[in-house]
């Protein structure tokens, strides 16, 4: 059997067994190819035309009922599996597909959105700034209290006394509020800053893969 | 060789060997087996995936009076090829710290 004779051969069977044209001609350029440019030793090493042809239904999914030749495939696609990490397959070109789009959109609308958020940036701060100068106030208040009441234990002791008092709460009620506040503050703003920066990350790093 | 090759061990060798430059399916196989018994039957599949999942492409070329199909890599095949690569030599190194003693190995030299 020469080579054309081979390939005809080769050809009727997957042919013959099921296979779609389209598969048929993508095997049929390899093997075609091979056999074209082997010895005739290497392409009898093949197989007969029919050998050769279950050998391509099995690995293209088609059962020809030889079931040993499905473990090939099923090794095949064992591996398969764990080589995904490097493959962009469908589903990722998809993926990346709608992360760039999302962005496109989020850059587009910045007008429309960008005065919201900055607004309730602006607003977080405000309440944060305000807070702070009234706890800091109470402290003042507190000190100022505390000088005068300590000035007035002197000549008139009663009153004195209430306003050191007074000083004294208001100055440690200051301290038991704003050491918290400054921490909630601290872990708020951690907070906002690694969300934003994350969804950043995954939005930009989904557009560069 | 007398180690079985796995698929990725399979993919990296096929993706490295058309890198080096545009390759056809006879040429390849030779290439291949310089490392590795396999068949033709085995690469037909290999290349089939590696082209389906963009790592490689193919082009016809004329030669003597007849089409020859090449494969070529793609960027996404160079970016595979150097994670596989990096693969690789982890394995390389896990596999030589036991096998020939060498390296660091969590429970220091033995």
């Amino acid at each position: 059997m020469d080579r054309s004779e081979y390939l005809v051969a080769l050809r009727q069977y997957l042919f013959q067994n099921g296979m779609s044209t389209e598969d048929i001609e993508e095997a049929m350029s390899f093997y075609g190819d091979f056999i074209m440019d082997s010895t005739p030793e290497e392409y009898q090493r093949l197989g007969s035309p029919s050998e050769l042809g279950s050998k391509i239904l099995a690995e293209n999914g088609t059962f020809t009922g030889n079931p040993g030749s499905f473990q090939m495939e099923a090794a095949f696609v064992g591996g398969q599996n764990r080589q995904d990490q490097y493959y962009n397959n469908a589903a990722d070109d998809q993926a990346r597909r709608n992360k760039m789009l999302l962005l496109i959109i989020l850059v587009v609308t910045i007008p429309v959105w960008g005065g919201v958020a900055f607004g309730l940036v602006a607003a977080a701060f405000g309440i944060i700034v305000g807070l702070g100068a009234a706890v800091l106030g109470l402290g003042a208040a507190g000190i100022a209290l505390l000088i005068e009441g300590i000035r007035d234990l002197f000549t008139v002791p009663p009153v004195g006394l209430a306003l050191t008092g007074a000083g004294f709460l208001m100055f440690g009620l200051c301290g038991v509020i704003f050491v918290p506040l400054i921490r909630l503050v601290i872990r708020f703003v951690k907070w906002a800053a690694s969300t934003v920066s994350s969804a950043l990350n995954n939005l930009l790093s989904g557009v560069r893969a | 060789m007398g180690f079985p090759l796995s698929a990725q061990l399979l993919d990296s060798l096929v993706l490295s060997v058309v890198e080096r430059s545009d390759t056809y399916g006879y040429e390849l196989t030779k290439n291949i087996r310089d490392c590795a018994p396999v068949s033709e039957s085995t690469l037909y599949p290999v290349l089939r995936r590696l082209m389906k999942n963009g790592l490689l492409e193919s082009y016809d070329k004329e030669y003597m009076g007849r089409n020859r199909r090449y494969y070529h890599i793609t960027e996404n095949g160079k970016v595979a090829l150097r994670g596989l690569r990096r693969d690789w030599e982890e394995h390389k190194q896990s596999v030589e710290m036991i096998l020939n003693n060498r390296g660091e190995s969590h429970y220091g030299q033995i």
